[in-house]
């Protein structure tokens, strides 16, 4: 190296040096604007690379303007086409740039107009009704079905809570006042006579509906923050979901056994089937949605916990969108067709048939096609 | 370490250390910087977007969604199609299914921009490097209702009659409120559990090229390489930053004034330091800048590309007695 070499205002040698063909690292496609060669040559390495693209960064900025401000969609196909290309070049120029330049203002450009076209070229591509459409027709029933043993241990501790009230409430009636919230009991407790609750069952328009619709639309907030519950807390190790699930059996379980004690089990069956098929299927997915993100926190297998929540991830949102929904039909059930229908054997039918239908659904529906995320 | 016994480059090394240190303090704010991986295989900046912003954007969010509610609920209540004692239930489930869609919907159209985002200038980015997918999406702001807003409204409702109840779940809201604060990235329980972090939306604005603007020999400084072995990339890039912020005409005197005041300063300092011999004439600071950042440019790049990077003006400690320089201090 000469030490005291001349370097004239800055030029250095290779700046007489015409330019060499392999100085582009990208080839630009034929009918993209061609790049203002007409930098001076005694310009610095640093400053013609900046000349000879700025034209497609300022183009690609406008681009970008755009469908940052209007959408994606707004780009006919010729200016898609140029956003995806002029992308993949900016990022190569602040590739090379990042080594070569140290021009702060040119770098600090490039790293945000990269960026910016990042997240333009990356957007979610769907629409809405693509996304709804394809969570019905296939992924919620596939989450559905690869939940299985998770739904039948959700299942379980329901029904082994509604067990175990049964027998406590048949071997001591008491046991009503302990397990059942007073606010959920709308008068109905173990002072209650077969006409009270015969009342509250089949009542029309009179007094009783007033408690009966506050009842039905506190059963119905109840039961959405079990489900939350149960989902939310499922990640802890699976316990607290067991516990929720268990506990609300356990209501269920009394409230049947109350009625059953003054003749009226298949009044009060009827009763609620109407919704409860919907709803305590609701809880039933809410917790089986838990249990996936708890499963994962205690059998990880042969991933970290944290990859193996990430992996169960999708299917517990799923299943807690299903209960969501569950839970929406559940309330309009609740809303009207109870208190509309008063015969037993509809009120079952209508139950039932809808609980069919969840299941024919939810077995049924997306099979033989692609798993859908 | 006693300062007599060491040599003087070492001592040097050590001053170079403490002044960087200094400077790296002196920063304006420290600003969260992350690195993406796109497929391109360039990794992109992003800056995290600060406790601040975010939290104002909640706000906006949750006083839109919030208020479209309540006008539905206040409809209800006044055609009085429900019962009253009923209303209360009522009005926090019309919250979640008014609250819930509008951030998935907005999120998922407007490319991870709610309202309150957009007006912040706030967006959701995917950690994974490729684009959000409607599970990200989903599982962000689902995670939300648990964090905080079914908790927030069992406060309201429930918790003001049962203190202890209402005790456990503010700890409970706090406790989440602060996990961002505890991450590189500032991510929420949900954001931790769908990938995805909140950023600032970059900004991009082009300056001019001082080093192409400057014409050739404008006011005929020529430097030689013995002129430019003083500075590296740090005070190169100060000079940037002076130089660029040049008064437009139309500014008021007294900026144009102080800034060549400022110019002339530096170029006294640049000619000093630089050893340079010729004078420069009063008025002529600019020309002699702008020729001095295009010839310093020219050969730290220069000398860059032959692999001799130089991060500031301390480099010759760096490859004399490096190892002094980041241990001493």
């Amino acid at each position: 190296m000469s030490e005291d070499e001349p370097t004239a205002n800055g030029a250095p040698k290779v700046g007489s040096r015409p330019p060499r063909p392999d100085a582009r690292t990208e080839t630009p496609p034929s009918d993209l604007p061609t790049r203002t060669d007409g930098a001076a040559e005694t310009a610095i390495r640093s400053a013609r690379f900046r000349a000879e693209r700025e034209a497609d960064w300022r183009r690609l900025e406008s681009l970008v303007d755009r469908a940052e401000r209007r959408g994606v969609r707004t780009l006919d196909f010729e200016e898609a086409r140029q956003l995806a290309v002029l992308y993949r070049q900016v990022v190569a120029s602040l590739s090379v740039a990042r080594e070569i330049s140290l021009d702060r203002g040119l770098l600090d450009y490039l790293e945000a107009l990269s960026a910016r076209a990042y997240l333009a070229v990356y957007a979610p591509q769907e629409s809405v009704e693509g996304v709804i459409g394809r969570f019905f027709a296939r992924g919620a029933p596939q989450a559905f079905r690869r939940s299985a043993l998770a739904l039948l241990l959700a299942l379980a501790a329901l029904a082994l809570g509604a067990l175990a009230a049964w027998l406590l409430f048949f071997d001591d009636e008491t046991w009503y006042n302990t397990i059942m919230p007073g606010g959920l009991a709308a008068g109905r407790g173990v002072g209650s006579t077969r006409e009270d609750l015969l009342e509250a069952i089949y009542g029309g328009e009179d007094s009783p509906a007033g408690s009966l619709g506050a009842f039905a639309a506190y059963l119905f907030s109840h039961n959405t923050r079990i489900a939350i519950f149960a989902f939310a807390l499922g990640i802890a190790a699976c316990a607290p979901s067991f516990a929720l699930a268990f506990y609300n059996g356990l209501i269920l379980g009394v409230f049947v056994a109350l009625h059953v004690d003054r003749g009226l089990g298949w009044d009060i069956f009827a009763w609620l089937s109407v919704h409860g098929v919907t709803e305590l299927g609701a809880i039933v997915v809410a917790t089986a949605g838990g249990f996936r993100l708890g499963f994962a926190v205690l059998f990880p297998g042969p991933y970290s916990r944290r990859a193996a929540l990430r992996a169960a991830g999708p299917d517990a949102v799923k299943l807690a969108l299903l209960a969501a929904v569950m839970l929406v039909a559940a309330a309009f059930l609740e809303g009207f067709a109870r208190q509309w229908v008063t015969e037993p054997e509809t009120r079952l039918a209508i139950g039932w048939g809808v609980g069919a239908l969840w299941i024919a659904w939810l077995t049924l529906a997306g099979r033989g096609r692609e798993a859908g995320r | 370490m006693s300062a007599a016994t060491t040599t003087a480059p070492q001592d040097r090394g050590a001053a170079a250390a403490r002044a960087r240190k200094l400077r790296r303090r002196a920063a304006p704010h420290k600003r969260l910087i992350d690195d993406v991986l796109p497929p391109e295989g360039v990794p992109l900046r992003f800056e995290v977007a600060n406790i601040a912003a975010r939290f104002g954007a909640q706000t906006v969010d949750i006083l839109l969604s919030g208020g479209f509610a309540l006008c539905l609920t206040l409809l209800i209540g006044l055609s009085e199609i429900a019962p009253t004692d009923a209303l209360i239930a009522l009005a926090s489930l019309l919250f979640f299914f008014i609250r819930a869609p509008y951030y998935v919907l907005t999120e998922l159209l407007w490319n991870g921009q709610t309202l309150g985002k957009r007006m912040l200038g706030l967006r959701v980015l995917s950690g994974t490097g490729s684009g959000l997918t409607p599970y990200q999406i989903v599982a962000r702001n689902l995670m939300k209702e648990f964090e905080v807003f079914a908790p927030g409204t069992y406060l309201l409702v429930v918790g003001s009659s049962n203190i202890v109840e209402g005790l456990i779940v503010t700890a409970w809201i706090i406790g989440l409120i602060l996990v961002p604060l505890f991450n590189k990235r500032r991510q929420r329980l949900g954001d931790l559990i769908a990938n995805t972090y909140v950023i600032h939306q970059p900004q991009a604005r082009l300056l001019p090229d001082l080093a192409a603007e400057a014409e050739p020999a404008a006011g005929g400084f020529r430097f030689q390489t013995r002129h430019l072995e003083h500075y590296g990339a740090y005070e190169l890039q100060v000079l940037e930053k002076v130089l660029q912020a040049e008064p437009p005409a139309t500014a008021p005197a007294a900026d144009q004034e102080s800034w060549l005041k400022n110019l002339s300063a530096i170029a006294e300092k640049v000619r000093r330091k630089t050893e340079y011999e010729d004078r420069v004439a009063p008025g002529d600071e600019a020309p002699f800048l702008r020729a001095f950042y295009t010839a310093q440019r020219a050969h730290l790049e220069s000398r860059r590309l032959f692999g001799d990077a130089r991060a500031d003006k301390f480099y010759k400690h760096d490859q004399g007695a490096g190892e002094d320089g980041a241990h001493g201090a």
